[in-house]
């Protein structure tokens, strides 16, 4: 991390996941910290020393608006709903209106449900989320969510149904998976997804990136607009998805 | 009338797992209402759902009813908030189903689809206990059609059905209405 300059919660979910997931395996790897001090404080602002030990010195008293949902590990999507009374608390108090902080928790809940189940493994789910200021980069203020997990990936899931077994191409099918119904699953389920774009496009522009695998999508909404899609193909370096969300307006 | 009460897990509902874990806990508050009563389901204090927990909750307890799982007892849900109102019905349209609802007055009526239930809502409620050919001649449609609408009546919650031996033999059901603002 020695030559980090800027973080968001994205990266700490995802730095937390990689982490985990080598801790797991029994190669835990050597932690360079940030040598920028403001990256480094964000981070233990953020609760990264919690999941990942290091010397991180004093750090912290960096973050302009201190994180509302600390890096947490969730292993079960019943252990996410057990943190739903003390999150609404805390959202409602640092997004200050209630149909914004309702929506954030509808994106989450839909987010770490199918990171839990459909992206399940033993590294579980990291999350973690804040209130933007932009105070320190100039861009627009809002609510900033970082997701990531270890499991399987959403193009091999969505791979599972035969319609798209064919597909070769990641990022092709992570555009794909924010339409109803793609997981093909008998009881009609796969509405998740659809939700998290309609929920951030209501609450205002918004930006949703989707990394998974050899893929990535970065996919810009607006509320009722069609949303402008960009993909691209990216290294796969580990298995999981990795979702970074912003919604402006907070 | 029984009452189940979702606030007991929390303001918010998220996960589907969730979802499965209180329509089995209604389930089996459904099973300890005699047949005839009814079980209001409470969202009093909760401050929003998602779709997900919706659908495996409210939604396929309702399709369960319609393949006949407690359909001689009532069931009404009550005191939501718009929020949560408005992600029960998105979840109930979706599937094409439709639970009953009491309304901020007390009254009975219908959330989600299809639209006419509405009506044959009102029409139960006049006739309060009946068979489908009585349905059928109040609404002036076909026995079948009244049939039908009844499918979708008893799965909503609004009313119950038992079946009985008509004079000419054969196999008949009688409906009554079990909704807690009527009874």
């Amino acid at each position: 991390m020695s030559g980090m300059t800027w973080a968001t919660p994205f990266d700490v979910a995802a730095l937390a996941a990689i982490w985990m997931r080598m801790l797991l395996a029994g190669r835990p790897p050597q932690v360079i910290l940030p040598s920028d001090l403001m990256v480094r404080a964000y981070l233990v602002d953020m609760g990264l020393p919690n999941v990942m030990p290091g010397d991180w010195g004093s750090g912290g008293g960096c973050a302009v608006d201190p994180p509302w949902l600390l890096l947490t590990r969730v292993t079960s999507s019943d252990a996410w709903d057990d943190l739903q009374s003390e999150l609404w608390s805390n959202a409602k108090a640092a997004l200050e209106e209630r149909t914004l902080t309702r929506r954030t928790l509808e994106i989450l809940g839909e987010l770490v449900d199918n990171a839990a189940t459909h992206g399940a493994s033993e590294v579980g789910t990291f999350v973690c989320a804040q209130r933007y200021t932009g105070v320190t980069s100039g861009l627009r203020p809002g609510v900033w969510l970082g997701i990531a997990d270890a499991g399987i990936g959403v193009p091999n899931h969505l791979r599972r149904n035969s319609k798209y077994a064919g597909m070769s191409r990641d990022s092709d099918l992570i555009v794909l998976a924010r339409k109803e119904w793609v997981t093909g699953t008998a009881d009609r389920r796969g509405w998740g997804l659809v939700e998290v774009f309609e929920a951030a496009a209501a609450s205002g522009p918004s930006q949703v990136v989707i990394r998974s695998l050899g893929g990535e999508g970065d996919f810009r909404l607006q509320p009722d607009k069609r949303p402008y899609v960009r993909k691209r193909d990216v290294e796969p370096v580990v298995p999981g998805t990795w979702i970074h969300l912003c919604v402006e307006g907070a | 009338m029984a009452r189940y009460e979702i606030a007991k897990w929390s303001v918010f509902l998220a996960t589907r797992e969730r979802g499965r874990r209180v329509r089995e806990e209604i389930e089996e508050a459904l099973t300890r209402v005699s047949p005839g009563g009814s079980l209001a389901v409470s969202f009093k204090g909760v401050e929003g759902i998602t779709v997900s927990f919706g659908d495996e909750c409210i939604a396929k307890l309702i399709v369960a009813r319609s393949a006949g799982d407690f359909d001689d007892r009532g069931l009404v849900i009550e005191e939501m908030n718009a929020d949560v109102r408005e992600t029960l019905e998105a979840v109930l349209s979706r599937r094409k189903t439709a639970a009953v609802v009491l309304n901020d007055a007390g009254e009975p009526e219908i959330l989600g689809e299809p639209t006419w239930m509405n009506e044959t809502l009102a029409a139960a409620l006049d006739l309060e206990s009946f068979r489908a050919s009585d349905l059928a001649h109040r609404l002036r449609i076909t026995p079948q059609a009244a049939n039908n609408r009844l499918k979708n009546l008893v799965a909503s919650g609004a009313v119950a059905r038992e079946r009985v031996v008509p004079e000419g033999g054969g196999k008949e059901f009688s409906y009554e209405v079990v909704v807690k603002a009527y009874a």
